[in-house]
């Protein structure tokens, strides 16, 4: 089956076009740059989203089913990674619960997610809202703090009733305080700020 | 050639499928088991009382000895096991168990000699918590009750997996239901084996506040949202403990339910009033706090044990308690 | 438009594969969507994907190739077998036409013939590695329909793998017409599936002395193929797109066609290089 010139040449054409679109897309997506909370050992955003074959596997290991698929919460490059959901599940690979090494990491097959120590890891900090939360609001409730894995990363100020306090730079980013925070709408959620992301040596 | 299905017995198929499901539902609605409230479970007095006045021991020992020794003595010190259960009685033992950490746990051994007391007494026993902070049952493996009580002859069970049902509080002052796990609503005994920790937002948590395990998880959350201390109160009032074994061979002072210092105290507690045991044991707590100088509280201060108290779930009037000491070595 | 027997059964086996892939991850015994997957210690990565990760990054590592040429290998020797049996997209696309009155889809020529997929692909290719962007990651439709399955069997969420579901109904409108269009002009997948194929076990023989073809004109083989291939006078490299649907074995009037295990004529030169 021989091919014209034409043809060819109307090949071309749109493959160029297409190429053309692809990169418009790629320009819309980078502008809208806002970051999730990645699975522990993530590696730097840039090679993340290229590494991320979305398979899913990560996912469907995590023993706690922290791990979601994103949808639309950040920009089109990031659909279908992984991101860390507490809501769903509390990601306890700081806590002990993986045992030996990130059940996440060990399993993903391109190495977009690396295999990290406890010490290293932190994949975001919880932001808390003092004026959702139950202590403030004059309740017993010290739940962000009897769950939370990190030694000092929530205090407590004593007080009728006492009431938490949130250090941001001891925390690593589990999500489990905001898994467990009974205020409706919860006082707690995880951002990405201070995430630490593994080094891509490829 | 090959048989070929017809578009429109195809279409007929499709429709007919539609059909089904569409009766599938509407007859779903109609009959499936709507949510019934359940009657309270009948009260019942405190098995562990002499001349009116409830019984509580305090038992110290060499735990790393003999602490099934310190367990046994413990109970037999107000009455034996015999009082609450005997053959063919469904016994649900019910751990305090928060996390992983074994620490904020009882010693599974306290667990193992609670199980087998129980079952030599002719009782089938049940080992049952709801976490609330964490898998359960990767918690009560992790903590090592789970092979300890196994080994022992109990059955572990993890609440969460079971299907919850729907319990009255006729004495409650901020829950009138609740909502707990057939385990527990239908069990004819209930021990709740506790360690004996401080709090940071309860003050301290042993017996009374044991039973939020037996609740679950968006109770748990229902309660914190409402007033904690007198859910926990009004709980007790319909799911009390019918002994309780505080583990106190090490304590968790200065701050808990986590994080805090462990303190060797060797001391096993036990009441069959609930209120009487945590007023008693925040007592110990309080004193040995003092003894290290560590900052501490008004054991007749804690508001849930207080609320508890009015609510009739027992007594923390010392008159009305008689207090049994004793040192086994 | 009827529904054959053979249909039938592929559908049945995509829904095999989507509830073993739903399956599997709470059972523990194989992790993983069609991208890539893993199951005791032996992992399995798509062959688009592998391209992919290496026009991204641009490196190579051994982690990937493993996988990677496993997957390769299979295809090597199965052909196009994965778009005509475990594709749930392609099943779609392939009987979407079943519900519309007497329309049968334009196959043979139509739109556009089977050179634009390596246009597309071309374009998919140089976007990973001029700035990066993969967009096959983003709707290459295996990957998104196992994607929500596994998201919602285990997260119980669904993102907006839903969105881009829709966009394959509104694709799938297409279909209606001009039935697998989307699989032979604009899947990458498909393309560098069907550039795989080099062995391509299991394919279509047409026995020339059977056949009624040249003389009556007949070319039932070409109407009903859903991969536009022109199955009695298609060399081996044309027969590589072939996705072992078997229609056109089953709908030969003078049954001319068997499915072979092997080439023939791959048979004899391998004979003749040993001898």
């Amino acid at each position: 089956m021989g091919i014209t010139r034409r043809e060819f040449l109307e090949l071309l054409a749109g493959g160029a076009v297409a190429l053309g679109g692809l990169r418009l897309l790629s320009l819309i997506s980078t502008h809208a740059q806002a970051d999730l909370v990645r699975p522990p050992g993530a590696v730097e955003e840039a090679y993340f989203k290229r590494l991320c074959v979305r398979c899913g596997i990560c996912l469907e290991v995590c023993p706690t089913k922290a791990i979601v698929l994103a949808g639309l919460e950040a920009h089109v490059e990031a659909i279908g990674t992984p991101r860390i959901e507490p809501t769903v599940g509390p990601c306890e690979f700081y806590r002990g619960r993986c045992e030996t090494g990130a059940r996440c990491a060990g399993f993903c097959p391109t190495g977009a997610l690396q295999p990290l120590s406890k010490e290293e890891v932190k994949m975001g900090t919880a932001e808390f809202s003092s004026h959702r939360c139950l202590a403030y609001m004059g309740k017993e409730c010290i739940v962000c703090k009897e769950t939370c894995p990190v030694p000092g990363a929530i205090t407590v100020i004593s007080d009728l009733p006492p009431k938490p306090d949130f250090h941001g730079e001891k925390c690593v980013g589990c999500g489990i305080c905001v898994y467990h925070c009974p205020a409706e709408p919860k006082a707690l959620t995880l951002g990405p700020e201070g995430a630490r992301r593994a080094r891509w040596l490829g | 050639m090959q048989r070929q299905v017809s578009r429109r017995k195809f279409l007929k198929a499709l429709g007919g499928l539609a059909v089904a499901a569409g009766a599938g539902g509407v007859l779903w609605e109609v009959f499936r088991p709507k949510e019934t409230l359940n009657p309270a479970k009948p009260t019942k007095a405190n098995a562990y009382t002499q001349n009116g006045r409830a019984l509580v021991s305090i038992i110290k020992g060499k735990p790393e000895t003999d602490i099934e020794a310190i367990v046994r003595r413990s109970v037999e010190a107000i009455g034996g096991i015999g009082a609450i259960v005997s053959a063919g009685r469904t016994v649900v033992v019910k751990p305090a168990v928060l996390t992983s950490d074994p620490d904020c746990a009882p010693d599974p051994r306290v667990v193992v000699a609670v199980v087998r007391l129980a079952r030599e007494a002719g009782g089938t026993v049940i080992v049952a918590e709801s976490s609330g902070g964490g898998n359960t049952a990767y918690s009560l493996s992790q903590v090592g009750i789970t092979s300890a009580a196994e080994h022992a002859g109990a059955e572990v069970r993890a609440l969460p997996s079971e299907e919850l049902l729907l319990m009255e509080v006729p004495k409650g002052r901020a829950i009138q239901s609740v909502k707990t796990f057939p385990t527990i609503y239908d069990c004819d005994v209930l021990i709740s084996v506790p360690r004996l920790k401080r709090h940071v937002a309860s003050t301290v948590t042993m017996s009374l506040k044991n039973m939020m395990g037996v609740v679950p998880d968006s109770e748990k959350r229902r309660f914190h949202n409402t007033d904690l201390s007198q859910c926990i109160a009004d709980l007790n009032t319909a799911l009390k403990p019918d002994l309780t074994v505080v583990d106190a061979t090490f304590a968790m002072t200065r701050t808990g339910p986590t994080g805090g210092d462990m303190v060797q105290m060797d001391t096993i507690m036990a009441s069959g009033d609930p209120v009487a045991a945590d007023r008693v044991t925040a007592q110990r707590l309080q004193e040995l706090e003092d003894r290290l100088g560590i900052p501490s509280f008004d054991p007749a201060g804690v508001r849930h044990i207080n609320a508890a108290a009015a609510l009739g779930v027992g007594t923390v009037d010392p008159s009305r308690m008689i207090v049994r000491e004793e040192s086994i070595f | 438009m009827r529904v054959g027997r053979i249909e039938i059964l592929r559908a049945v086996t995509t829904s095999l594969f989507i509830l073993f892939f739903a399956a599997a991850p709470i059972l523990g015994i194989m992790y993983g969507t069609s991208c890539a997957l893993t199951f005791g210690g032996f992992s399995l990565i798509s062959p688009l994907e592998l391209i992919l990760l290496i026009t991204g990054t641009k490196t190579v590592l051994l982690t990937w190739l493993i996988p990677g040429l496993a997957a390769i290998l299979i295809v090597v020797f199965f052909g196009r077998f994965f778009c005509g049996w475990i594709c749930p997209v392609g099943i779609l696309f392939g009987y979407s036409h079943v519900i519309t009155q007497g329309r049968k889809p334009r196959l043979a020529g139509g739109l556009w013939k089977n050179r634009e997929r390596y246009a597309v692909l071309f374009a998919v290719l140089s976007a990973s590695l001029l700035f990066g962007f993969a967009a096959p990651y983003l709707f290459s439709p295996p990957g998104v329909v196992y994607r929500a399955i596994i998201s919602f069997t285990l997260s119980r969420v669904i993102g907006t793998e839903l969105m881009v579901l829709l966009l394959f109904f509104i694709l799938d409108l297409l279909a209606l017409q001009y039935g697998r269009t989307w699989c032979n002009t604009l899947c990458p997948l498909g393309t560098v599936i069907s550039s795989l194929g080099l062995v391509n076990l299991f394919r279509p023989e047409v026995d020339r002395e059977a056949c009624v073809g040249s003389d009556s004109r007949c070319l039932n083989c070409w109407r009903v193929c859903p991969m536009r291939i022109p199955v009695t006078k298609a060399d081996r490299w044309a027969m590589m797109a072939c996705s072992k649907c078997l229609k056109c074995w089953a709908n030969c009037p003078a049954n001319a066609i068997r499915i072979e295990v092997i080439d023939r004529s791959l048979l004899r030169r391998a004979e003749g290089s040993i001898l």
